[in-house]
């Protein structure tokens, strides 16, 4: 099941053809690195843009959000057995 | 040249791009409800229909079926920018797209396939590999082929998981003989248990039924849709996709709750949450309506009640006025569980009215409108909604009726 965090973290990528690709992220003091992204979706709510990340770090999968207009990122969810 | 038409239809779409985003749900069934707390099955992961468990089963049915399947909500805005992706990807194919529900799109190639896909296997091909490019590899489609969408529609049907099926002149004859009805574009359940009365279990056979007999069963609509099914013709539903549609003609809204609601206060707050949601798509489209209906579903009963007015209206306040009227209607004469509203006999919004009243609740609607846009949905609202928590915010359907709305260009 997903369990909901809802937790600001810092977020570090590269760009690739111009979009963001997140490399590793902190994480309640933790770096986590990022092994795999499964999925990546945009959504919007009036002219708020978000894009959401699924990504696997250690074997856990991650849900994370990227508020595209203040660039702030959220910890939405991590997944447990 | 004859017409070419491809059917793609993703697999288990919703379950599949729930098992794409996590890995530790890939080749395990899973069942997709609509939100927390919710007990219907809407969507089911290939693995899950190999116990049996049909799409729409309750949870607790399908439990006693699989106890090992795992229920997750659906991500709803997730499957939606993964169609409108797909959509890209198909228009990279050919010009003429036609999104038919969230997970089933029409491409017509007919006028590029001579000189860019002479080989259509391969095209199907490279179509399912760019769409596990664009949203990652554990998703698969079918594609069907044939000279027009139903049968192209029935080909994807009926071709294995993640295969291309193309229709041959011997090979249509063939589905026709062995697809049964349950499968078959435009026949809903009532009418194939009609034909199953009737003995009829696959279009092919209604060629053995006289004209008139069909007729006399049937009636002057369905006897010749159905004739025209079983000689692989495209049926009346599927010609609909041709025809111009300027604006959506109506916008409705329903919800099931999460239980059975007796409160007027809390039903009318419901309403008016739908109302909300009505008022946005309508004008963000610009449009405005006549006809206002709401339905109310319990568990006994059914109520329902509407009002055509001779002025559109657009504005949020106006159709909770309105809605609240029809509710002083209804005798509460059962519980509630589901609640639905509709704005319909939809027109272009073009003139806006000079009694000050009117500007008045359009000067207040625009600040609403700026205030949403610009911090989010629900931001200021009318008080007389349900609480923050509660608060029943829009969601696509898998039938994307609300396409005109959906996939709109921004």
């Amino acid at each position: 099941m997903y369990q909901t965090i809802n937790e600001t973290i810092a977020v570090v990528g590269t760009y690739k053809d111009g979009m963001f690709v997140p490399r590793k992220f902190k994480w309640r003091e933790r770096i986590m690195p990022v092994d795999t992204i499964t999925l990546v979706n945009d959504t919007r709510d009036g002219v708020r843009k978000k894009r959401l990340y699924s990504l696997v770090s250690k074997g856990t999968v991650f849900r994370l959000e990227f508020d595209r207009d203040n660039e702030h990122w959220l910890l939405l969810e991590l997944w447990v057995e | 040249m004859e017409r070419t038409i491809l059917h793609v239809d993703i697999n288990s779409y919703f379950a599949t791009m729930l098992q794409q985003e996590n890995p530790h749900l890939r080749g395990k069934p899973i069942g997709v409800v609509k939100d927390e707390g919710r007990t219907c099955l809407i969507a089911l992961s290939k693995e899950a229909k190999q116990f049996g468990i049909e799409t729409g089963a309750r949870k607790q049915e399908a439990l006693t079926l699989c106890p090992q399947l795992l229920c997750l909500p659906a991500s709803f805005e997730r499957y939606l920018d993964a169609t409108k992706r797909l959509q890209k990807v198909f228009l990279t194919v050919a010009p003429s797209v036609y999104i038919y529900s969230l997970d089933e799109a029409f491409i017509d190639v007919t006028d590029c396939r001579e000189h860019l896909y002479p080989d259509l296997e391969k095209l199907g091909k490279t179509i399912q590999d760019r769409i596990k490019t664009e949203l990652g590899e554990w998703v698969t489609c079918n594609i069907g082929i044939a000279n027009n969408r139903f049968m192209a529609k029935m080909a994807s049907e009926v071709a294995p998981k993640g295969g291309v099926s193309i229709v041959t002149p011997d090979k249509k004859e063939l589905i026709l003989a062995t697809t049964p009805f349950k499968d078959v574009c435009g026949i809903g359940y009532r009418l194939s248990k009609k034909l199953a009365r009737c003995n009829v279990f696959y279009p092919y056979q209604i060629r053995f039924i006289p004209e008139e007999e069909l007729h006399t069963l049937f009636g002057p609509f369905w006897s010749v849709q159905l004739a025209k099914m079983a000689y692989g013709e495209e049926p009346h539903l599927l010609q609909q996709i041709d025809r111009e549609i300027p604006h959506m003609k109506s916008v409705g809204r329903s919800i099931t709750g999460y239980h059975l609601y007796q409160n007027p206060t809390e039903i009318k707050r419901i309403l008016h949450n739908l109302s909300i949601e009505i008022i946005e798509k309508v004008r963000i489209q610009k449009l405005a309506g006549r006809n206002i209906w709401i339905g109310l579903y319990g568990q006994e009963g059914y109520w329902s009640a509407h009002l055509t007015i001779a002025t559109p209206i657009n504005q949020v306040f106006e159709l909770i006025n309105r809605v609240d009227h029809l509710y002083k209607q209804w005798n509460h004469s059962f519980e509630v569980i589901k609640f639905a509203v509709r704005l319909s006999l939809l027109e272009p919004h073009q003139q806006d009215q000079l009694l000050p009243s009117w500007q008045k609740h359009e000067s207040i609607q625009r600040a609403l409108d700026t205030i949403n846009t610009k911090f989010g949905r629900f931001t200021a609202r009318p008080a007389a909604v349900p609480p923050q928590k509660e608060l029943i915010y829009p969601e696509v359907t898998g039938f994307l009726g609300d396409k005109l709305y959906q996939l709109r260009n921004e």
